[in-house]
Protein backbone atom coordinates (compact mmCIF):
# COMPACT_ATOMS: atom_id res chain seq x y z
CA UNK A 1 0.00 0.00 0.00
CA UNK A 2 2.89 2.37 0.72
CA UNK A 3 6.00 2.44 -1.44
CA UNK A 4 8.93 4.63 -0.64
CA UNK A 5 11.26 4.81 -3.61
CA UNK A 6 14.85 6.19 -3.54
CA UNK A 7 13.97 8.95 -1.15
CA UNK A 8 16.65 11.60 -0.61
CA UNK A 9 16.07 14.17 2.09
CA UNK A 10 18.34 16.82 3.49
CA UNK A 11 18.21 19.45 6.21
CA UNK A 12 20.11 22.31 4.64
CA UNK A 13 23.51 20.93 3.71
CA UNK A 14 23.23 17.76 5.74
CA UNK A 15 21.65 14.88 3.93
CA UNK A 16 19.56 12.76 6.27
CA UNK A 17 18.14 10.09 3.96
CA UNK A 18 20.04 8.42 1.12
CA UNK A 19 18.10 6.47 -1.49
CA UNK A 20 15.71 5.07 1.06
CA UNK A 21 13.49 2.41 -0.47
CA UNK A 22 10.99 0.22 1.31
CA UNK A 23 7.37 -0.74 1.11
CA UNK A 24 4.61 -1.52 3.54
CA UNK A 25 2.07 -4.20 2.70
CA UNK A 26 -1.58 -3.89 3.63
CA UNK A 27 -2.67 -5.34 6.97
CA UNK A 28 0.87 -6.09 8.04
CA UNK A 29 3.01 -4.72 10.81
CA UNK A 30 6.24 -3.40 9.36
CA UNK A 31 9.01 -2.00 11.46
CA UNK A 32 11.78 0.42 10.84
CA UNK A 33 14.63 -0.04 13.24
CA UNK A 34 18.05 1.41 13.75
CA UNK A 35 20.16 3.48 16.13
CA UNK A 36 19.53 7.08 17.12
CA UNK A 37 19.98 9.47 14.24
CA UNK A 38 19.65 6.76 11.62
CA UNK A 39 16.87 8.72 9.92
CA UNK A 40 13.80 6.80 11.03
CA UNK A 41 11.86 9.81 12.25
CA UNK A 42 12.91 11.74 9.15
CA UNK A 43 11.52 8.94 7.00
CA UNK A 44 8.15 9.10 8.79
CA UNK A 45 8.04 12.90 8.65
CA UNK A 46 8.71 12.80 4.93
CA UNK A 47 5.94 10.27 4.34
CA UNK A 48 3.56 12.53 6.27
CA UNK A 49 4.57 15.56 4.22
CA UNK A 50 6.22 17.48 7.05
CA UNK A 51 9.48 17.50 5.09
CA UNK A 52 9.88 17.65 1.30
CA UNK A 53 12.32 15.22 -0.25
CA UNK A 54 14.62 16.62 -2.92
CA UNK A 55 14.29 13.45 -4.92
CA UNK A 56 12.44 10.15 -4.78
CA UNK A 57 8.80 9.17 -4.58
CA UNK A 58 6.29 8.17 -1.96
CA UNK A 59 3.37 6.21 -3.34
CA UNK A 60 0.23 5.46 -1.35
CA UNK A 61 -2.22 3.06 -3.01
CA UNK A 62 -0.56 3.79 -6.31
CA UNK A 63 -0.71 7.58 -6.25
CA UNK A 64 2.18 9.89 -5.56
CA UNK A 65 1.91 11.82 -2.31
CA UNK A 66 5.33 13.40 -1.85
CA UNK A 67 5.11 17.18 -1.85
CA UNK A 68 1.51 17.19 -0.61
CA UNK A 69 0.67 18.99 2.61
CA UNK A 70 0.30 17.00 5.83
CA UNK A 71 -3.43 17.73 6.09
CA UNK A 72 -3.97 16.27 2.61
CA UNK A 73 -1.89 13.21 3.44
CA UNK A 74 -3.66 12.60 6.76
CA UNK A 75 -6.92 12.92 4.85
CA UNK A 76 -5.76 10.21 2.43
CA UNK A 77 -5.39 7.84 5.35
CA UNK A 78 -1.91 8.07 6.83
CA UNK A 79 -1.65 9.00 10.44
CA UNK A 80 1.41 9.50 12.64
CA UNK A 81 1.69 9.01 16.37
CA UNK A 82 4.74 11.19 16.89
CA UNK A 83 7.75 10.56 19.04
CA UNK A 84 7.27 11.93 22.53
CA UNK A 85 3.48 11.72 22.00
CA UNK A 86 3.08 15.49 21.42
CA UNK A 87 -0.35 15.61 23.01
CA UNK A 88 -2.10 18.91 23.61
CA UNK A 89 -1.56 18.89 27.33
CA UNK A 90 -3.85 21.83 28.11
CA UNK A 91 -6.74 20.19 26.28
CA UNK A 92 -8.85 17.42 27.70
CA UNK A 93 -8.58 13.78 26.67
CA UNK A 94 -11.81 14.11 24.72
CA UNK A 95 -10.68 17.28 22.96
CA UNK A 96 -7.44 15.60 21.92
CA UNK A 97 -9.44 12.78 20.39
CA UNK A 98 -11.84 15.15 18.63
CA UNK A 99 -8.94 16.99 17.04
CA UNK A 100 -7.55 13.71 15.79
CA UNK A 101 -10.55 13.63 13.47
CA UNK A 102 -10.00 17.15 12.18
CA UNK A 103 -9.51 16.21 8.54
CA UNK A 104 -12.36 16.27 6.04
CA UNK A 105 -13.05 12.56 5.69
CA UNK A 106 -12.77 11.77 9.39
CA UNK A 107 -14.68 14.73 10.81
CA UNK A 108 -18.24 13.59 10.09
CA UNK A 109 -17.40 10.21 11.66
CA UNK A 110 -16.02 11.67 14.91
CA UNK A 111 -18.69 10.21 17.20
CA UNK A 112 -18.44 6.70 15.80
CA UNK A 113 -14.68 6.72 15.81
CA UNK A 114 -14.56 7.89 19.42
CA UNK A 115 -16.79 4.95 20.28
CA UNK A 116 -14.45 2.58 18.49
CA UNK A 117 -11.31 4.08 20.03
CA UNK A 118 -12.70 4.04 23.55
CA UNK A 119 -13.60 0.42 23.03
CA UNK A 120 -9.93 -0.28 22.39
CA UNK A 121 -8.85 2.06 25.20
CA UNK A 122 -11.65 2.14 27.80
CA UNK A 123 -9.47 4.28 30.06
CA UNK A 124 -9.85 7.18 27.61
CA UNK A 125 -13.60 7.17 28.21
CA UNK A 126 -13.14 7.16 31.98
CA UNK A 127 -10.71 10.06 31.85
CA UNK A 128 -12.37 12.03 29.08
CA UNK A 129 -12.68 15.26 31.04
CA UNK A 130 -9.11 15.25 32.35
CA UNK A 131 -6.37 17.35 30.87
CA UNK A 132 -4.06 15.28 28.70
CA UNK A 133 -1.07 16.67 30.57
CA UNK A 134 -2.34 15.13 33.82
CA UNK A 135 -2.26 11.55 32.52
CA UNK A 136 0.50 9.06 33.29
CA UNK A 137 3.02 8.20 30.58
CA UNK A 138 1.32 4.99 29.58
CA UNK A 139 -2.11 6.60 29.35
CA UNK A 140 -0.65 9.47 27.36
CA UNK A 141 0.71 6.98 24.86
CA UNK A 142 -2.70 5.36 24.61
CA UNK A 143 -4.26 8.76 24.04
CA UNK A 144 -1.64 9.53 21.40
CA UNK A 145 -2.46 6.29 19.60
CA UNK A 146 -6.15 6.97 20.05
CA UNK A 147 -5.74 10.43 18.56
CA UNK A 148 -3.89 8.88 15.63
CA UNK A 149 -6.71 6.39 15.09
CA UNK A 150 -9.30 9.16 15.09
CA UNK A 151 -8.20 10.12 11.59
CA UNK A 152 -9.43 6.71 10.40
CA UNK A 153 -6.02 5.82 9.02
CA UNK A 154 -5.40 3.03 6.59
CA UNK A 155 -1.78 3.24 7.68
CA UNK A 156 -0.86 4.07 11.25
CA UNK A 157 2.74 5.10 11.80
CA UNK A 158 4.03 4.84 15.35
CA UNK A 159 7.25 6.64 16.23
CA UNK A 160 8.96 5.14 19.27
CA UNK A 161 5.77 4.37 21.17
CA UNK A 162 7.59 2.55 23.95
CA UNK A 163 9.99 5.38 24.72
CA UNK A 164 10.09 6.23 28.41
CA UNK A 165 7.51 3.68 29.50
CA UNK A 166 7.86 1.07 32.23
CA UNK A 167 8.56 -2.50 30.99
CA UNK A 168 5.14 -3.74 32.01
CA UNK A 169 3.43 -0.94 30.11
CA UNK A 170 5.66 -1.59 27.11
CA UNK A 171 4.48 -5.18 27.04
CA UNK A 172 0.89 -4.04 27.15
CA UNK A 173 1.58 -1.53 24.41
CA UNK A 174 2.91 -4.14 22.01
CA UNK A 175 -0.14 -6.24 22.84
CA UNK A 176 -2.32 -3.29 21.83
CA UNK A 177 -0.40 -2.77 18.60
CA UNK A 178 -0.95 -6.39 17.73
CA UNK A 179 -4.63 -6.10 18.59
CA UNK A 180 -5.00 -3.05 16.36
CA UNK A 181 -3.38 -5.00 13.59
CA UNK A 182 -5.90 -7.79 14.15
CA UNK A 183 -8.54 -5.13 13.51
CA UNK A 184 -6.99 -4.63 10.09
CA UNK A 185 -5.01 -1.46 10.79
CA UNK A 186 -1.78 -1.51 8.82
CA UNK A 187 1.09 -0.44 11.00
CA UNK A 188 4.51 1.05 10.37
CA UNK A 189 6.44 0.94 13.60
CA UNK A 190 9.65 2.77 14.44
CA UNK A 191 11.25 1.33 17.52
CA UNK A 192 14.38 1.28 19.64
CA UNK A 193 12.97 -1.72 21.43
CA UNK A 194 14.13 -3.95 18.62
CA UNK A 195 13.49 -7.36 20.11
CA UNK A 196 9.83 -6.65 20.83
CA UNK A 197 9.34 -4.83 17.54
CA UNK A 198 10.74 -7.64 15.42
CA UNK A 199 8.67 -10.17 17.32
CA UNK A 200 5.38 -8.63 16.22
CA UNK A 201 6.41 -7.47 12.74
CA UNK A 202 6.01 -9.31 9.48
CA UNK A 203 8.49 -7.11 7.62
CA UNK A 204 11.42 -5.17 8.93
CA UNK A 205 13.87 -2.62 7.60
CA UNK A 206 17.09 -1.70 9.28
CA UNK A 207 18.41 1.82 8.87
CA UNK A 208 21.91 3.06 9.46
CA UNK A 209 23.13 6.64 8.89
CA UNK A 210 20.29 7.47 6.56
CA UNK A 211 20.33 4.32 4.47
CA UNK A 212 18.36 1.10 4.53
CA UNK A 213 20.99 -1.54 5.17
CA UNK A 214 18.86 -4.62 5.65
CA UNK A 215 15.36 -5.71 4.65
CA UNK A 216 13.66 -8.91 5.60
CA UNK A 217 10.96 -10.68 7.52
CA UNK A 218 10.72 -9.88 11.21
CA UNK A 219 11.62 -13.35 12.34
CA UNK A 220 14.50 -13.59 9.90
CA UNK A 221 16.09 -10.42 11.13
CA UNK A 222 15.64 -11.54 14.69
CA UNK A 223 17.87 -14.51 13.98
CA UNK A 224 20.41 -12.45 12.05
CA UNK A 225 23.71 -12.51 13.95
CA UNK A 226 24.62 -9.01 12.77
CA UNK A 227 21.41 -7.59 14.19
CA UNK A 228 21.87 -9.46 17.43
CA UNK A 229 25.34 -8.08 17.83
CA UNK A 230 24.66 -4.53 16.71
CA UNK A 231 21.29 -3.79 18.28
CA UNK A 232 20.36 -6.33 20.88
CA UNK A 233 23.50 -6.26 22.91
CA UNK A 234 24.18 -9.94 22.43
CA UNK A 235 27.88 -10.68 22.61
CA UNK A 236 28.99 -13.71 20.71
CA UNK B 1 -14.06 69.89 45.89
CA UNK B 2 -13.59 66.52 47.53
CA UNK B 3 -10.44 65.78 49.51
CA UNK B 4 -7.20 64.76 47.86
CA UNK B 5 -8.18 61.12 47.75
CA UNK B 6 -11.58 60.73 49.23
CA UNK B 7 -13.45 57.47 48.88
CA UNK B 8 -15.67 59.09 46.32
CA UNK B 9 -12.92 60.32 44.03
CA UNK B 10 -11.03 57.06 44.40
CA UNK B 11 -14.08 55.11 43.26
CA UNK B 12 -14.54 57.50 40.38
CA UNK B 13 -10.92 56.95 39.31
CA UNK B 14 -11.26 53.20 39.59
CA UNK B 15 -14.42 53.18 37.51
CA UNK B 16 -12.85 55.34 34.81
CA UNK B 17 -9.75 53.18 34.77
CA UNK B 18 -11.82 50.03 34.57
CA UNK B 19 -13.87 51.30 31.67
CA UNK B 20 -10.83 52.61 29.84
CA UNK B 21 -8.85 49.48 30.54
CA UNK B 22 -11.37 47.23 28.81
CA UNK B 23 -10.28 48.87 25.52
CA UNK B 24 -6.73 47.77 26.25
CA UNK B 25 -8.09 44.37 27.20
CA UNK B 26 -9.88 43.88 23.89
CA UNK B 27 -6.79 44.93 21.97
CA UNK B 28 -4.74 42.60 24.15
CA UNK B 29 -6.93 39.57 23.45
CA UNK B 30 -6.28 40.01 19.74
CA UNK B 31 -2.55 40.42 20.27
CA UNK B 32 -2.47 37.41 22.56
CA UNK B 33 -4.36 35.14 20.14
CA UNK B 34 -2.16 36.08 17.20
CA UNK B 35 0.94 35.63 19.32
CA UNK B 36 -0.30 32.22 20.40
CA UNK B 37 -0.27 30.77 16.91
CA UNK B 38 2.15 32.93 14.91
CA UNK B 39 4.58 33.76 17.70
CA UNK B 40 4.76 37.39 16.66
CA UNK B 41 3.60 40.55 18.36
CA UNK B 42 1.18 41.99 15.84
CA UNK B 43 2.35 45.54 16.30
CA UNK B 44 -0.20 46.91 13.83
CA UNK B 45 -3.13 45.94 16.08
CA UNK B 46 -3.40 49.49 17.40
CA UNK B 47 -3.34 50.94 13.90
CA UNK B 48 -6.16 48.56 12.94
CA UNK B 49 -8.13 49.84 15.93
CA UNK B 50 -7.63 53.40 14.80
CA UNK B 51 -8.62 52.42 11.28
CA UNK B 52 -11.88 51.04 12.66
CA UNK B 53 -12.32 54.25 14.63
CA UNK B 54 -11.92 56.31 11.47
CA UNK B 55 -14.36 54.15 9.59
CA UNK B 56 -16.85 54.62 12.40
CA UNK B 57 -16.23 58.34 12.28
CA UNK B 58 -16.69 58.28 8.53
CA UNK B 59 -19.90 56.28 8.62
CA UNK B 60 -21.18 58.67 11.26
CA UNK B 61 -20.29 61.93 9.56
CA UNK B 62 -21.08 60.91 5.98
CA UNK B 63 -24.01 58.57 6.42
CA UNK B 64 -25.16 59.64 9.88
CA UNK B 65 -24.86 56.06 10.98
CA UNK B 66 -24.99 55.65 14.71
CA UNK B 67 -21.68 54.31 16.10
CA UNK B 68 -23.51 51.48 17.84
CA UNK B 69 -25.04 50.38 14.56
CA UNK B 70 -21.71 50.60 12.77
CA UNK B 71 -20.56 47.66 14.93
CA UNK B 72 -22.70 45.44 12.74
CA UNK B 73 -20.79 46.56 9.67
CA UNK B 74 -17.31 47.05 11.00
CA UNK B 75 -16.87 43.91 13.06
CA UNK B 76 -17.87 41.49 10.26
CA UNK B 77 -15.81 43.52 7.77
CA UNK B 78 -12.80 43.33 10.05
CA UNK B 79 -13.24 39.60 10.59
CA UNK B 80 -12.98 39.18 6.82
CA UNK B 81 -10.20 41.72 6.56
CA UNK B 82 -8.18 39.80 9.16
CA UNK B 83 -8.29 36.57 7.19
CA UNK B 84 -7.50 38.48 4.01
CA UNK B 85 -4.57 40.27 5.61
CA UNK B 86 -3.07 36.96 6.61
CA UNK B 87 -3.49 35.50 3.16
CA UNK B 88 -2.00 38.53 1.43
CA UNK B 89 0.73 39.59 3.82
CA UNK B 90 1.79 36.63 5.91
CA UNK B 91 0.94 33.38 4.18
CA UNK B 92 4.08 33.38 2.06
CA UNK B 93 6.41 33.89 5.01
CA UNK B 94 4.60 31.66 7.49
CA UNK B 95 7.38 29.08 7.40
CA UNK B 96 10.25 31.55 7.20
CA UNK B 97 10.50 32.20 10.94
CA UNK B 98 9.18 35.14 12.93
CA UNK B 99 11.37 37.97 11.68
CA UNK B 100 9.80 38.42 8.24
CA UNK B 101 6.30 38.42 9.78
CA UNK B 102 7.34 40.91 12.43
CA UNK B 103 8.87 43.22 9.83
CA UNK B 104 5.81 42.96 7.62
CA UNK B 105 3.58 43.83 10.57
CA UNK B 106 5.76 46.82 11.38
CA UNK B 107 5.81 48.03 7.80
CA UNK B 108 2.08 47.53 7.55
CA UNK B 109 1.57 49.66 10.64
CA UNK B 110 3.65 52.54 9.22
CA UNK B 111 1.83 52.29 5.93
CA UNK B 112 -1.55 52.28 7.61
CA UNK B 113 -0.72 55.27 9.80
CA UNK B 114 0.39 57.32 6.84
CA UNK B 115 -2.52 56.23 4.72
CA UNK B 116 -4.89 57.32 7.45
CA UNK B 117 -3.23 60.68 7.87
CA UNK B 118 -3.47 61.15 4.11
CA UNK B 119 -7.14 60.18 3.99
CA UNK B 120 -8.38 61.83 7.14
CA UNK B 121 -5.63 64.37 7.93
CA UNK B 122 -3.49 64.05 11.05
CA UNK B 123 -5.94 66.14 13.05
CA UNK B 124 -7.50 64.65 16.10
CA UNK B 125 -11.07 63.50 15.57
CA UNK B 126 -13.90 62.64 17.88
CA UNK B 127 -17.50 61.64 17.42
CA UNK B 128 -20.16 63.70 19.07
CA UNK B 129 -23.52 62.01 19.25
CA UNK B 130 -26.56 63.14 21.17
CA UNK B 131 -25.60 60.76 23.96
CA UNK B 132 -21.82 61.28 24.07
CA UNK B 133 -22.03 63.57 27.04
CA UNK B 134 -24.74 61.50 28.67
CA UNK B 135 -23.76 60.09 32.00
CA UNK B 136 -25.37 57.64 34.35
CA UNK B 137 -25.51 58.32 38.02
CA UNK B 138 -24.64 55.11 39.92
CA UNK B 139 -24.13 55.03 43.68
CA UNK B 140 -23.33 58.71 43.49
CA UNK B 141 -20.71 58.14 40.80
CA UNK B 142 -20.76 59.61 37.33
CA UNK B 143 -20.37 56.94 34.67
CA UNK B 144 -20.20 57.86 31.01
CA UNK B 145 -22.91 56.07 29.08
CA UNK B 146 -20.76 55.27 26.04
CA UNK B 147 -17.91 53.93 28.16
CA UNK B 148 -20.34 51.79 30.06
CA UNK B 149 -21.67 50.32 26.84
CA UNK B 150 -18.12 49.80 25.56
CA UNK B 151 -17.34 47.93 28.76
CA UNK B 152 -20.26 45.55 28.32
CA UNK B 153 -19.41 45.04 24.66
CA UNK B 154 -15.90 44.09 25.67
CA UNK B 155 -17.17 41.56 28.20
CA UNK B 156 -19.56 40.16 25.61
CA UNK B 157 -16.78 39.85 23.02
CA UNK B 158 -14.59 38.07 25.53
CA UNK B 159 -17.38 35.62 26.28
CA UNK B 160 -17.90 34.98 22.58
CA UNK B 161 -14.18 34.39 21.98
CA UNK B 162 -13.96 32.09 24.99
CA UNK B 163 -16.95 30.15 23.77
CA UNK B 164 -15.38 29.81 20.33
CA UNK B 165 -12.10 28.55 21.77
CA UNK B 166 -13.68 26.19 24.27
CA UNK B 167 -16.66 24.75 22.50
CA UNK B 168 -16.07 24.66 18.77
CA UNK B 169 -13.79 22.27 16.94
CA UNK B 170 -12.19 25.23 15.15
CA UNK B 171 -11.49 26.90 18.46
CA UNK B 172 -10.02 23.71 19.90
CA UNK B 173 -7.78 23.49 16.85
CA UNK B 174 -6.59 27.04 17.50
CA UNK B 175 -5.79 26.17 21.11
CA UNK B 176 -4.01 23.00 20.02
CA UNK B 177 -1.95 24.88 17.43
CA UNK B 178 -0.94 27.54 19.91
CA UNK B 179 0.30 24.83 22.25
CA UNK B 180 2.19 22.75 19.67
CA UNK B 181 1.99 23.87 16.08
CA UNK B 182 4.07 20.93 14.85
CA UNK B 183 1.81 18.35 16.46
CA UNK B 184 -1.26 20.16 15.16
CA UNK B 185 0.16 20.00 11.65
CA UNK B 186 0.90 16.31 12.04
CA UNK B 187 -2.70 15.47 12.83
CA UNK B 188 -3.89 17.38 9.79
CA UNK B 189 -4.69 20.85 11.09
CA UNK B 190 -3.50 23.26 8.37
CA UNK B 191 -1.16 25.97 9.63
CA UNK B 192 -2.50 28.60 7.24
CA UNK B 193 -6.00 27.81 8.25
CA UNK B 194 -5.27 28.28 11.96
CA UNK B 195 -3.26 31.44 11.38
CA UNK B 196 -5.90 33.05 9.25
CA UNK B 197 -8.60 32.15 11.79
CA UNK B 198 -6.71 33.76 14.65
CA UNK B 199 -5.98 36.79 12.49
CA UNK B 200 -9.62 37.02 11.66
CA UNK B 201 -10.63 37.02 15.31
CA UNK B 202 -7.82 39.33 16.36
CA UNK B 203 -8.67 41.91 13.71
CA UNK B 204 -12.39 41.47 14.37
CA UNK B 205 -11.71 42.44 17.98
CA UNK B 206 -9.68 45.39 16.74
CA UNK B 207 -12.77 46.43 14.81
CA UNK B 208 -14.88 46.32 17.96
CA UNK B 209 -12.27 48.17 19.99
CA UNK B 210 -12.07 50.77 17.22
CA UNK B 211 -15.79 51.47 17.28
CA UNK B 212 -15.69 51.72 21.04
CA UNK B 213 -12.70 54.04 20.88
CA UNK B 214 -14.39 56.27 18.35
CA UNK B 215 -17.39 56.64 20.65
CA UNK B 216 -15.44 57.44 23.75
CA UNK B 217 -12.12 59.10 22.95
CA UNK B 218 -10.58 61.53 20.53
CA UNK B 219 -8.08 59.83 18.23
CA UNK B 220 -5.54 60.59 15.52
CA UNK B 221 -3.77 58.34 12.98
CA UNK B 222 -0.74 57.77 15.23
CA UNK B 223 -2.71 56.91 18.33
CA UNK B 224 -2.51 53.22 17.43
CA UNK B 225 1.11 52.54 18.22
CA UNK B 226 0.69 53.49 21.86
CA UNK B 227 -2.42 51.32 21.86
CA UNK B 228 -0.37 48.35 20.62
CA UNK B 229 2.20 48.93 23.33
CA UNK B 230 -0.50 49.08 25.97
CA UNK B 231 -2.03 45.91 24.62
CA UNK B 232 1.36 44.25 24.88
CA UNK B 233 1.65 45.34 28.51
CA UNK B 234 -1.83 44.00 29.21
CA UNK B 235 -0.84 40.66 27.65
CA UNK B 236 2.24 40.54 29.86
CA UNK B 237 0.06 41.21 32.92
CA UNK B 238 -2.40 38.50 32.04
CA UNK B 239 0.04 35.90 30.85
CA UNK B 240 0.33 34.95 27.20
CA UNK B 241 -2.35 32.66 25.86
CA UNK B 242 -5.02 33.55 28.38
CA UNK B 243 -8.06 35.36 27.00
CA UNK B 244 -9.54 36.46 30.33
CA UNK B 245 -6.04 37.18 31.58
CA UNK B 246 -5.57 39.63 28.72
CA UNK B 247 -8.88 41.34 29.49
CA UNK B 248 -8.16 41.58 33.21
CA UNK B 249 -4.60 42.67 32.43
CA UNK B 250 -5.99 45.47 30.28
CA UNK B 251 -8.40 46.56 32.99
CA UNK B 252 -5.61 46.51 35.55
CA UNK B 253 -3.47 48.66 33.28
CA UNK B 254 -6.33 51.11 32.83
CA UNK B 255 -6.79 51.39 36.60
CA UNK B 256 -3.07 51.85 37.22
CA UNK B 257 -2.91 54.56 34.59
CA UNK B 258 -5.86 56.49 35.85
CA UNK B 259 -4.52 56.29 39.41
CA UNK B 260 -1.17 57.55 38.14
CA UNK B 261 -2.90 60.28 36.21
CA UNK B 262 -4.73 61.47 39.27
CA UNK B 263 -2.06 61.03 41.92
CA UNK B 264 0.94 62.36 39.98
CA UNK B 265 0.13 63.94 36.67
CA UNK B 266 -0.93 63.09 33.15
CA UNK B 267 2.67 63.17 32.02
CA UNK B 268 3.49 60.33 34.36
CA UNK B 269 0.59 58.04 33.52
CA UNK B 270 2.43 56.33 30.67
CA UNK B 271 5.68 56.19 32.62
CA UNK B 272 3.96 54.42 35.49
CA UNK B 273 2.44 51.79 33.25
CA UNK B 274 5.87 51.03 31.74
CA UNK B 275 7.44 50.79 35.19
CA UNK B 276 4.74 48.36 36.29
CA UNK B 277 5.28 46.45 33.04
CA UNK B 278 8.99 46.09 33.77
CA UNK B 279 8.29 45.07 37.35
CA UNK B 280 5.88 42.36 36.19
CA UNK B 281 8.39 41.09 33.65
CA UNK B 282 11.11 40.99 36.28
CA UNK B 283 9.12 39.52 39.14
CA UNK B 284 6.41 37.43 37.53
CA UNK B 285 7.16 36.98 33.84
CA UNK B 286 4.58 34.22 33.46
CA UNK B 287 1.78 36.73 34.14
CA UNK B 288 0.08 37.88 37.31
CA UNK B 289 -2.69 35.29 37.24
CA UNK B 290 -0.58 32.34 36.23
CA UNK B 291 -1.51 30.39 39.36
CA UNK B 292 -4.83 29.57 37.79
CA UNK B 293 -3.94 30.28 34.21
CA UNK B 294 -5.56 28.24 31.53
CA UNK B 295 -5.65 28.66 27.83
CA UNK B 296 -8.87 30.46 26.95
Amino acid sequence: MLRVNSLNVSYGDAQALWDVTFSVREEEISCLIGANGAGKTTALSTILGMIRPFSGQVEFFGSRIEGKRPNAIVDLGISLVPEGRRLFSKLTVRENLELGAFTKQARPLTKETIKWVTEVFPILEERKGQLAGALSGGMQQMLAIGRGLMARPKLLMLDEPSLGLAPLIVKMLFEIIRKLNDRRVTILLVEQNIHQALKISQSAFVMKTGKIVLTGKGCELMADPEIKKAYMGVLE
Amino acid sequence: MPGFLSFHSLSQILINGLLFGTMYGIAAIGVSLIFGTMQIIFIAQGAMIVLAAYLTFWLFSLFFLDPFLSIFFIVPAFLLLGGGLYQVLFRKVAYAGKNPSLLIAFGFMIMLENLMSLLWTPNTRAIKTSYTAYGIEMFGLQVSFTRMVAFFLAILATIVVTFFLKKTLMGKAVRAASEDLGAATMIGIGTHWVNSTTFSIGIGLAGLAGVATAMTFPFDPYFGFIFSLKALIAVAFGGIGSVWGALVGGILLGVIESLGFYLLSGVWADGISYVVFLLVLMLKPEGLFSGFKRIA
